[in-house]
């Protein structure tokens, strides 16, 4: 990001100014970019909170008063903390009680489908809501959706992955990564449609699906089994799949 | 409050040991002032349009998000799994702040919103290999008549 700052502002010889926030300290102290807003918020959030456009707007108009404030290489801090919904734990309203994952490849299917369909309700209510889903980049279209299961209840359990009806953006196995993006993003989408005082933050939304349900066992069996292959592309894909911490 | 030092200790150590290399400085670009000044968004968060090719890893090319886009329209295919994407599932908005930008020029703090807007894949082991690419959407950006470019890692 602050490499790309020096590059935009020389290709555009002189005519745009850049700026910017960072969400690593330590990298704009290093990369200098003209122009940057230090911000303390977790990767992933850059402009603080979701449904906050309070917040987001000062954020943005504070990142870019340095336009007319800086009159050399700046590096600001933004002083305020992402806004929170307050101190309450969260917690999933439903209960998925997840069973004990099974070796074949078709049962495992069967019961991730079944906590799949515990979560379409919210799912449904989250695209009414939000008027969109961030589910696809597989290739996958919402429909779809339990038929990713079947891909990871494939790989998981030692079979041989079928193509099935997905007209799949990646090849194997990179297909596994984002099939399994795709499948997470459907259980946080589901899962922060529910009513609730308060919000899920990403270590909440991370400890629920990687200890509570039965799509994080079957990922990390997943992580297991490439982390065994003696293909370098399979064992490669093993950082893009579990956060850090969560792997076990 | 997070930094480094609160993060897993494995994700810091790793963002850490990402090389930084030294750019020379360009000749400082005084702007113009924010009412008269027209803002596009350079995101590093692996956008795309639905219908555009996803990111691959390493991808070092970048995607034109149209101005008017949809939300619904929007995707991630960012390698990385150590950041939340819960932020911009909820609310594009969080990573991507096109509705906040239309907001403050309609207020007249900023004089209006490019008609296109870039994204590039992030966690670049080498970010001089965006050299190229950025250096063209600088081009780009600059004949399309647009003054300053809001940049946003994810």
């Amino acid at each position: 990001m602050c490499a790309l700052s020096h590059y935009i502002e020389r290709g555009s010889e002189g005519r745009v100014a850049t700026t910017g926030v960072s969400l690593i300290r330590e990298h704009a102290e290093g990369m200098k970019p003209p122009r940057s807003l230090f911000v303390p918020f977790p990767l992933g959030r850059p402009l603080g909170s979701p449904d906050q456009p309070d917040f987001q707007r000062d954020v943005l108009r504070t990142a870019l008063d340095l336009l007319e404030s800086a009159s050399g290489t700046t590096l600001a801090d933004y002083p305020h903390d992402a806004p929170t919904s307050g101190d309450d734990p969260w917690a999933c309203a439903v209960a998925l009680a997840p069973p004990e994952p099974a070796d074949e490849a078709e049962v495992l299917r069967d019961q991730l489908i079944g906590e799949i369909r515990q979560l379409a309700p919210w799912h449904a209510e989250s695209v009414k809501r939000r008027g969109r889903s961030t589910v696809g980049i597989s290739g996958a279209s919402l429909q779809q959706v339990e038929d990713l299961a079947a891909l990871l209840a494939d790989f998981a359990t030692g079979a041989e992955p079928s193509d099935g009806e997905i007209d799949w953006n990646h090849p194997m196995p990179v297909r596994l990564k984002f099939a399994s993006d795709d499948l997470r993003a459907f259980y946080h989408e589901a899962v922060t449609a529910q009513p609730g005082a308060n919000y899920p933050t990403d270590a909440d939304l991370n400890d629920w699906l990687f200890n509570q349900t039965l799509l994080g066992t079957v990922l990390r069996q997943i992580v297991g089994r490439m982390r065994e292959s003696e293909d370098r592309r399979v064992a490669g894909l093993v950082i893009g799949m579990i956060p850090a911490g969560f792997a076990r | 409050m997070v930094r480094t030092s609160d993060m897993h200790p494995d994700m810091a150590k790793n963002l850490l040991s990402l090389p930084l290399p030294e750019i020379e400085p360009q000749p400082w670009i005084a702007p113009r002032p924010l009412s008269e000044t027209t803002v596009a968004i350079v995101t590093t968060a692996g956008m795309h349009a639905h219908d555009d090719r996803p990111f691959n890893p390493g991808s070092v090319e970048y995607r034109l998000i149209p101005g008017e886009i949809d939300f619904a329209d929007l995707r991630m295919s960012h390698l990385s799994v150590n950041f939340d994407r819960s932020g911009f599932q909820q609310d594009i908005n969080t990573v991507f702040p096109l509705e906040r930008l239309r907001e403050l020029a309609e207020q007249g703090v900023i004089a209006g919103v490019s008609r296109y807007h870039y994204s590039f894949m992030g966690a670049q082991p080498d970010p001089t290999r965006l050299e190229k690419t950025g250096e063209e959407i600088g081009r780009l950006l600059a004949e399309d008549g647009v003054n300053a470019a809001f940049l946003t890692p994810v």
